[in-house]
């Protein structure tokens, strides 16, 4: 396709409206996929009914289910496994918003089965990943450049996330704080907009009733606030411990991928299936999503005393088999079981050890705790306060979840600096937020700014010669360079001063003799970032810059970095309003 | 008129490769850009401004430029003719020659001669301007567009040699006032002052009071022979 197009500046006043209209666009294609999602491990734990009513059954359920879920999305679909929302972080922040159209079906249905069978995950991991793949595949057949793409990306994952949880506020504040890590008006209107969109379509489909069963109202007192700070520091140490637990794992199953049968077809996610099964065995609030669970406090039913804390301990464990095996699944349900169970401890031991003060009921304390369990272990409070109110409509509980909340992600950050969603980026060194540092410098090319007036010098030829293209250039540094080109050695003005005014020593001196050879060198399509580790670590002020050949292209100097360093920084955080 | 990439980078002051960059990255606009790129450059200059981007287009114009000639002229030879000969120019001293040469040097009206006059004589206090051969080369101590905005040269021949505390102790017979907005064009026209005192031809036009047209005539010969 050879057709020429002419591309314009125009239409800036006219974008927010058009992204806004894809919003409605790409909230309804993101229900859709929340629809098919819930309705689809609704069905098939249906159809799973009469397995678990057998003891073999209840094991090889959640077996089967994580070697499948992890076969189809490695096998059939050719992705990576794990939960998603790092992949996702990494389009967002590395790759512009591009994500392949067959993402939106692997996890859906590796997930579907992982979690309909038995595996202890929910489904926001997956629902994000879709919902995330939908966006960008819809921009990507709108033509949308990169920073809209991303746009339109968050905007299926706070479309999917609402339309799943019922929950619009949860899906915007989740894709702000923890997908795009930016709060710019810019991205919130589109966002709002796919959310509500998505939220309304989810219902009329799967029913107005929220996730949760709607929590009665509450009456709470000072020292009911008072304690919420103990439980908002008992969540961060259960969410530290959770997340650390995880990853353990995670990193036990990456080490066996390299063995020859562990590493083929998600085999160990198989057999940490099976021990999720055992676990159900005696303990099946432990296992799947565990919504009923969380019913079950919120409205005062969980049987008391030391069941609970097994059963935190049990979750716990089975969640590390579950995510840490790699099998594909979200952190959000786990969490909120968690919480729930852990609250509601808290609440019957606070009734039982004070019995005269009056405390408020268990499930208050429950429905803090599962906002302190959701921002403890992705080490965002906004979203874990605005999940636990938005699903159970627990708005009474407002003051005491946010102190929850806060103190547990006080705790989390304590112990972990990144969080369940970030680790694995901030691992690799890809973890850019808007308009950090390093994203700016990662954003732009050594090519881009390179000194293209720069003057190279052929080898064998003398300092004499030099000379004579003194007069004509302003620059201090020129390369030295073989017959096609290629970089050797750079020369430095100011450290040739010494003889290049001395004739005799200048006839008789090559250049080669006297330039440094081991001079660090930038590829041009090199990021600045990493020039800008070249410039650190070599102390210099000027590198040469080389095509992919080696050939010598120009300099690059930290002057002209830091000049054009300030410009991206005002274009990159500028927020695109008229 | 609409501008192409090369000039739109040049407006905002990057590369191509960085404008390209902006618009894969929506920064220009919504869509992926395909095809030639054209902007309007009010469109752009509104786009710069809500960012709070600096526009570079006076660059060229207020950055300081090298000395230039003209078409029948080289820098010097220009100077030259923004200048002036003067002849049986008065003075016993220094300061007197100074003092007259400002009079008579071809300065437009606004121009602060007494100001001038003070910056002539605070070089000369630095040190003296005579470099030998009878020959002084006055200018102020700092370059400023506050005098001339493009470089002139006034030669006046004295009428009486005047003592001028030159390095090889004779009189000076013949004054080059050097003026020039900025200190490049100040080392341009000088480096080319040194070329043409190391002429005899020029030494000589000097010494015998040349007519003015001579004098100019013999400058824009000499001057074809600078490298350039």
């Amino acid at each position: 396709m050879n057709k020429e197009s002419v591309f314009r500046t125009r239409g800036a006043r006219r974008e927010p409206w058009q992204l806004a209209m894809a919003a409605v666009v790409v909230g309804l294609a993101a229900a859709a996929v929340a629809v098919v999602l819930r309705s689809g491990v609704h069905w098939l734990f249906e159809a799973l009914e009469p397995l678990r009513e057998h003891w073999w059954g209840m094991i090889a359920a959640p077996a089967v289910g994580a070697l499948l879920g992890v076969a189809i999305i490695r096998v059939l679909f050719r992705e990576p496994g794990g939960h998603g929302v790092p992949a996702v972080l990494e389009a967002v922040t590395r790759r512009g918003g591009h994500m392949r159209p067959r993402s939106i079906v692997s996890r859906l249905l590796g997930s579907l089965v992982n979690v309909a069978s038995g595996g202890s995950a929910g489904l926001e991991g997956p629902i994000v990943y879709s919902a995330a793949a939908v966006g960008s595949t819809l921009a990507g057949g709108m033509r949308m450049a990169e920073r809209q793409r991303v746009l339109l990306l968050a905007c299926g994952v706070a479309g999917g996330i609402g339309a799943i949880f019922n929950a619009p506020l949860t899906g915007m504040i989740f894709t702000m704080e923890v997908v795009l890590a930016e709060w710019t008006l810019g991205a919130l209107l589109p966002i709002a907009i796919a959310a509500t969109v998505a939220t309304e379509a989810g219902r009329m489909v799967l029913g107005e009733q929220g996730a949760f069963v709607t929590a009665e109202s509450f009456t709470w007192n000072a020292h009911d606030l008072a304690a919420s700070g103990f439980l908002g520091a008992a969540t961060g140490l259960v969410s530290v411990a959770l997340v650390a637990s995880i990853f353990r794992m995670e990193r036990f199953t990456r080490s066996l991928k390299r063995g020859f049968f562990t590493g083929r077809l998600g085999l160990v996610a198989g057999l940490a299936g099976m021990g999720v099964g055992i676990i159900g065995l005696w303990m099946p609030e432990a296992i799947g999503e565990g919504y009923e669970t969380v019913n079950a406090a919120l409205t005062g039913e969980l049987p008391l005393g030391p069941w609970l804390l097994l059963l935190v301990g049990a979750k716990v464990l089975t969640t590390t088999l579950t995510l840490g095996s790699n099998a594909p699944g979200g952190i959000f349900a786990p969490s909120l079981v968690l919480g729930a169970s852990l609250g509601y401890g808290f609440g019957t031991l606070l009734a039982f050890v004070f019995p005269s003060l009056g405390f408020a009921p268990p499930a208050f304390f429950a429905l803090a705790a599962m906002a302190g369990l959701v921002s403890g272990s992705m080490q965002a409070p906004f979203t874990g306060i605005i999940l636990a109110l938005e699903t159970t409509g627990g708005w009474d509980g407002t003051l005491p979840l946010i102190l929850v909340a806060v103190l547990s992600v006080l705790v989390s950050r304590t112990f972990l600096r990144h969080s369940f969603y970030t680790w694995e980026l901030a691992e690799r060194g890809e973890l850019m937020r808007p308009g950090s540092d390093r994203r700016i410098l990662a954003e732009m090319r050594a090519g881009e700014i390179l000194d293209q007036e720069a003057v190279s010098i052929e080898s064998g030829r003398t300092l004499d010669d030099l000379a004579q293209i003194l007069p004509r250039t302003k620059r201090n540094h020129f390369a030295v360079v073989d017959v096609e080109g290629k970089l050797l050695g750079m020369l430095d003005l100011t450290s040739l001063r010494g003889v290049i005014f001395d004739d005799t020593v200048r006839r008789v001196t090559p250049v080669d003799t006297v330039m440094d050879a081991a001079v660090t060198h930038i590829g041009d399509q090199a990021s600045l970032l990493q020039a800008m580790e070249a410039f650190e670590s070599s102390g210099a002020w000027v590198l040469p810059v080389v095509d992919e050949q080696d050939r010598y292209l120009g300099t690059l100097s930290k002057s002209t970095l830091f000049d054009r360093y300030r410009t991206e920084l005002i274009v990159q955080t500028a927020d695109h309003q008229e | 008129m609409a501008l192409d990439l090369q000039q739109a980078a040049e407006m905002l002051g990057v590369s191509p490769a960085t404008v390209r960059r902006w618009a894969r990255q929506g920064r220009l606009g919504m869509l992926r850009p395909s095809g030639e790129f054209r902007f309007e450059p009010g469109e752009l200059q509104r786009w710069a401004r809500n960012q709070g981007l600096q526009l570079r287009q006076n660059r060229t114009e207020g950055a300081p430029t090298t000395a230039m000639g003209d078409e029948s002229h080289g820098p010097l030879g220009a100077a030259l003719h923004r200048g002036a000969v003067l002849h049986h120019v008065p003075g016993v001293s220094p300061d007197e020659v100074l003092s007259n040469l400002v009079e008579l040097a071809p300065l437009e009206e606004a121009v602060d001669r007494l100001g001038l006059l003070s910056q002539l004589q605070a070089r000369e206090h630095m040190a003296s301007t005579a470099l030998g051969q009878r020959v002084a080369l006055p200018h102020p101590r700092v370059p400023s567009s506050a005098f001339v905005h493009e470089p002139m040269l006034v030669v006046g021949m004295l009428e009486n040699p005047v003592p001028w505390r030159a390095l090889d102790g004779e009189p000076v017979h013949a004054v080059l006032l050097l003026l020039n907005p900025t200190p490049q064009e100040h080392l341009a026209i000088l480096s080319r002052v040194a070329y043409l005192l190391r002429q005899d031809s020029f030494q000589k036009a000097l010494q015998e009071s040349a007519e003015a047209d001579a004098l100019r005539d013999l400058v824009d010969r000499l001057e074809q022979d600078i490298p350039s």
